[in-house]
This record gives C-alpha cells, sequence and structure tokens, in this order.
C-alpha cells in the first residue's frame, strides 16, 4: 500500500539502505552478512550494515572430567564438562603421617607384645612396642673345682663370683687318705706308713697314750701349714708347722708329750717320719691315726 | 675300702694299721682284728724287759733289752732344739 506524503521509514532496497530523510545528509549502507564464530563484541565497518547474522561459535564438547590426583586441571579447547569424576586417593591428618597405610586406607594398628630379649621385631602393625629386657642384676657364685671352661649361664647376672677351691695342681685340696698305725712294740724311730694318690701336701699325726692310762690326743703337722691358702689354713686352727697343738687348743711341745726329746717330722714318699727316740726315752707303743691332705689327682 | 696290713721285722710285729703304703704286708681283717687284740693285752714288762709280740706263732714274747746308752743331750737342751731357740 502505497501512503502519501512523505514518510520516514526505511526502505528496503536492493543491496542497499536509503539513508532516510530529515536527518540531514545521506549516502548508501551496504548490507552484508555478518558471521560470528566466536564469542565476542563486533562492530560494523563505516558504511556496512547486516542484513543477517551467521553465528557459528563452536557449541563444547560436554565431557566427564575425571581428576585422579591434586592439580589444576585446564579443559581442552572446545570441551566442557558435564561433570567431573574425583577420585583422589584419601589424604590424611598430619597425626596419621608415618602411619600404616595398606591398600589406600590406614591399617589398623595394635600394640605390640611386650619384647623382652635381644633380637629383630617386625613392627610394621604396630602401633607401639614395649620393650622390657631383663636387665642383669646380682651376683652368681661359681664354684670351680679345677682349671678349665665353666659354662655357667651368666647373662641375667650383673657380675660372677668365682670360686676356686685349689690353684695350681689341677685338682681339689682334701683328704687324701687316712688310717690307724699301732706302734707294737717300743722302738727306737717309728715310722707311719701309708699310701695315697694325688699329690700329699702335708698330714698330721694324732696319737693316743691309753696305753699309758692317760686318755689324751696329740696332733702334730707334718709339713708347711703357713704356705697353704688362708681357707685351708682353716681346717686345722690349732696347728701351725713347728707348734703343735692339743685338741683342746693347748700349746704341745712335740715330743716331750710322748717322752722324746728329738723328733724329726717329715713327709715322705711312703711315710710320715713321727718321731726319733733319744737314746734315753724310747718310743712307746702307741697307737696313731693319720691324715694325709693333698691335691687329688 | 680299708686296707690293712702288719709290719714284720724279724720275725716280730713292729705295728700294724690301715691304708699302709705298697711296702707292708697286707692282710685279712680277721687277722688285723687279731692283732688289735693281741695289742690290747700286752702285759707289762719287768725292767729291762720287753714284750714283742711274734709273728707266727701270733703271741707276746718276753725279751731281755740291752743297756740304754747314755744320752747325747738332756731334755732341756732337746726342748730348745724344738723351739728354734739356742742351745747351751
Amino acid at each position: 500500500m502505497e501512503l502519501g506524503g512523505s514518510l520516514n521509514r526505511k526502505t528496503n532496497l536492493s543491496g542497499s539502505i536509503l539513508r532516510t530523510s530529515g536527518g540531514g545528509g545521506g549516502g548508501d549502507i551496504t548490507l552484508d552478512t555478518l558471521s560470528v564464530s566466536e564469542n565476542g563484541t563486533y562492530t560494523p565497518q563505516t558504511g556496512h550494515a547486516y542484513k543477517k547474522a551467521i553465528v557459528s561459535v563452536p557449541v563444547p564438547t560436554i565431557d566427564t572430567l575425571t581428576v585422579s590426583q591434586n592439580g589444576t586441571y585446564t579443559a581442552t579447547s572446545g570441551h566442557a564438562y558435564g561433570e567431573a569424576v574425583v577420585s583422589v586417593p584419601n589424604s590424611y591428618a598430619a597425626g596419621d603421617e608415618g602411619k600404616v597405610v595398606n591398600n589406600g586406607a590406614l591399617a589398623a594398628q595394635t600394640a605390640h607384645a611386650t619384647v623382652t630379649q635381644n633380637g629383630t621385631v617386625d613392627t610394621t602393625l604396630n602401633n607401639s612396642v614395649v620393650v622390657a629386657v631383663p636387665q642383669p642384676a646380682g651376683t652368681k657364685q661359681i664354684s670351680i673345682q679345677q682349671n678349665g671352661t665353666t659354662t655357667e649361664d651368666v647373662s641375667s647376672y650383673a657380675s660372677a663370683e668365682i670360686a676356686v677351691n685349689v690353684s695350681g695342681g689341677g685338682g681339689q685340696f682334701t683328704l687324701l687318705t687316712s688310717g690307724n698305725y699301732t706302734q707294737a712294740a717300743d722302738a727306737t724311730t717309728m715310722t707311719i706308713p701309708f699310701s695315697t694318690t694325688g699329690t700329699p701336701l702335708f698330714a698330721y699325726v694324732v696319737a693316743s697314750e691309753a696305753l699309758s692310762g692317760v686318755a689324751q690326743a696329740y696332733a702334730w703337722v707334718l709339713g708347711n701349714v703357713s704356705q697353704l691358702p688362708n681357707d685351708v689354713k682353716s681346717l686345722f686352727p690349732h696347728f701351725d708347722l713347728v707348734r703343735s697343738k692339743q685338741a683342746n687348743g693347748n700349746d704341745v711341745t712335740p715330743g716331750t708329750t710322748i717322752g722324746l726329746t728329738q723328733t724329726t717330722y717329715g713327709l715322705h714318699d711312703d711315710y710320715i717320719l713321727v718321731a726319733q727316740q733319744s737314746n734315753t726315752y724310747p718310743i712307746k707303743a702307741n697307737t696313731y691315726s693319720w691324715y694325709v691332705w693333698g691335691v687329688s689327682a | 675300702m680299708t686296707d690293712f696290713y702288719k709290719i714284720v721285722d724279724n720275725g716280730y710285729i713292729v705295728g700294724f694299721g690301715t691304708n699302709g703304703s705298697d711296702s707292708v704286708i697286707s692282710v685279712a681283717e680277721d687277722e688285723y682284728d687279731a692283732l688289735v687284740s693281741m695289742f690290747a693285752e700286752r702285759p707289762t714288762a719287768p725292767s729291762g724287759y720287753a714284750y714283742l709280740l711274734q709273728d707266727d706263732p701270733l703271741e707276746w714274747v718276753l725279751v731281755e733289752l740291752p743297756p740304754e746308752p747314755e744320752p747325747d743331750i738332756d731334755d732341756a737342751e732337746a726342748l730348745d732344739i724344738l723351739l728354734g731357740r739356742e742351745t747351751t
């Protein structure tokens, strides 16, 4: 419909748009097609207008983002994510640092049984270990009869006290043998035969005078008692080398007590020479007990 | 174990005992007991005589003793020697 008069309108002409009247000036405006391929602001060039705009901004592909470790993830160009699957392994509290993780989870740990001896203990699944190694204490008494190697276990003792009964000789100081001897007749010299094994160190003789009606016993030590160890000497508290004593502790002068004026003592291989007579007083018949001490074989 | 023995000199028993050396004469326990019994019954000899115990047969034999010689030293001097003292 054509209207008369002047219209202030746009007239779509082929290929151009006429500038509207009343606006002063004028000129043709080229109509273009605007193709937009990305987001943004587009300013038409001078003298251009767009009769249509073709928008071809790429539509991002909707993917699923799988995140398996901590970090910053940048989407690939042209991709968007409809969902994100996060499968980052467990993280642990500071207090759990150092603890055992088994298959992604903290392993249950319990206190280990008390450790009481040296060794290597696997404490992987234990959160604590009680160590109670026994402390050596006390002194163990070890008695050694002779030289050699002892197999005593002293591991649980702080110290060991070793008592060697005999030093040297390889045996134990002991009573090797004893016996009796009866002098059947008065004699000028009397020897007491004895036999023994081992190493005799000294001997002593006890003489009785029962036949003379005096019920006494006398002792003579034959050998050097003073050279014996103290613990051995204690066995013979009444005797020493030269001076002998009766069993009651009184001093006895060897010889005079049995009527001898010369006395010789000695420890020989086979005999204990008890006395040697004086010319005045022969040794009276008597009964003797003898004892030989020494180191056993 | 106890061994028994006797010592014989010129047919007379000098002594007897237990656990003697190899140089003595071993005897049975019965013989040893006999020696002990015999010795316990030793008779007293008169002055100048002594009883010796004969081995075979087992019996006491009275014998005359030779005269005693004079002593070399007296009792006091002998005692000094025993005690390690100076002798006069």
